[in-house]
């Protein structure tokens, strides 16, 4: 049987348990006088740093809410100018007439108005 | 962080990172000055404690990248001048009573010191910073392999130059 080459030697253990010397007293007494503790500052990034580092069901919950959140926003009284109500059945004229609207206001708009940046 | 929780990370980990620093450097006073560094940049913040896997580790690696930034800051030709008049400070053993456990240590000290940079110090973390190839690899930026083969050859060196004292020393004890 060969021997395990991951296995430290007798001569490896022996050093290994040699003592080390500790740093000296001194040393400590004048790094924790001197440092200077600052507290790490707060930044709107933090949330997202601490998402970044989460686990990742929490990740993926995150970005499920996120998602909802955003489709939801999209579709409320705000998003109104993106959602039309294009009842076809009751108002089978109105989609057309709307258009045509639009478009009339449009052209009128851009032979009429000068946009003053 | 506060200065009590600073005080008890020194606690723990300031003698491995110094006996690693004097390995790394041969230098006590360079590895007084890396140390009083990573401190002070400790408690400003600058370093994320809390992203590291394993703290001691990321330590070490944070003291060696310190240590190598010194050094090079440091590359003068009043530097080397200095070097040369000055033997190097590489004591990183505690003193032992007995004379002959104490030659012991001195010329292992003596050994590490005289391998080269890259295989001092995956010998210095593997044996008394203890800790396993992945981590010294991590530490030093290599490979797994190349931090094992590195282990190998230096302390191959070391058996082979501490053999006389060594096997006197043990056959002694027998």
């Amino acid at each position: 049987m060969s021997p395990d080459p991951d296995k430290p030697t007798e001569f490896e253990s022996d050093l290994a348990e040699l003592p080390m010397r500790s740093a000296p007293p001194e040393l400590r007494n004048e790094i924790l006088r001197n440092a200077e503790i600052v507290e790490p500052r707060r930044s709107w990034l933090d949330p997202l740093r601490w998402l970044w580092q989460a686990p990742a069901p929490l990740k993926f919950g995150a970005l499920t809410i996120w998602t909802v959140a955003l489709a939801l926003g999209l579709t409320t009284p705000a998003g109104e100018s993106l959602t039309v109500d294009l009842d076809i059945e009751t108002q089978p004229e109105k989609p057309a007439t709307l258009l045509a609207f639009n478009r009339a206001q449009m052209e009128q708009l851009l032979e009429t108005e000068t946009l003053d940046f | 962080m506060t200065r009590p929780e600073l005080a008890e990370l020194y606690d723990r980990h300031a003698d491995t990172l110094f006996c690693f620093l004097i390995s790394f450097t041969n230098s006590e006073d360079e590895s007084r000055e890396v140390l009083q560094e990573l401190f002070a940049r400790i408690a400003k913040g600058k370093l994320n404690l809390d992203r590291a896997d394993n703290l001691k580790s990321y330590l070490i690696k944070s003291a060696r990248n310190l240590a190598i930034d010194l050094t090079r800051r440091r590359q003068t030709r009043d530097r080397t001048a200095q070097q040369l008049l000055s033997a190097p400070q590489t004591r990183i053993f505690a003193e032992a009573a007995d004379p002959d456990a104490e030659l012991f240590r001195e010329q292992v000290s003596e050994a590490l010191a005289s391998l080269p940079e890259e295989q001092r110090e995956v010998v210095h973390l593997k044996l008394w910073s203890d800790l396993t190839f992945d981590q010294i690899a991590e530490a030093c930026g290599v490979s797994l392999n190349t931090a094992a083969s590195r282990y190998r050859y230096g302390i191959d060196k070391m058996r082979a130059r501490l053999r006389p004292v060594y096997e006197e020393l043990t056959q002694d004890v027998a």
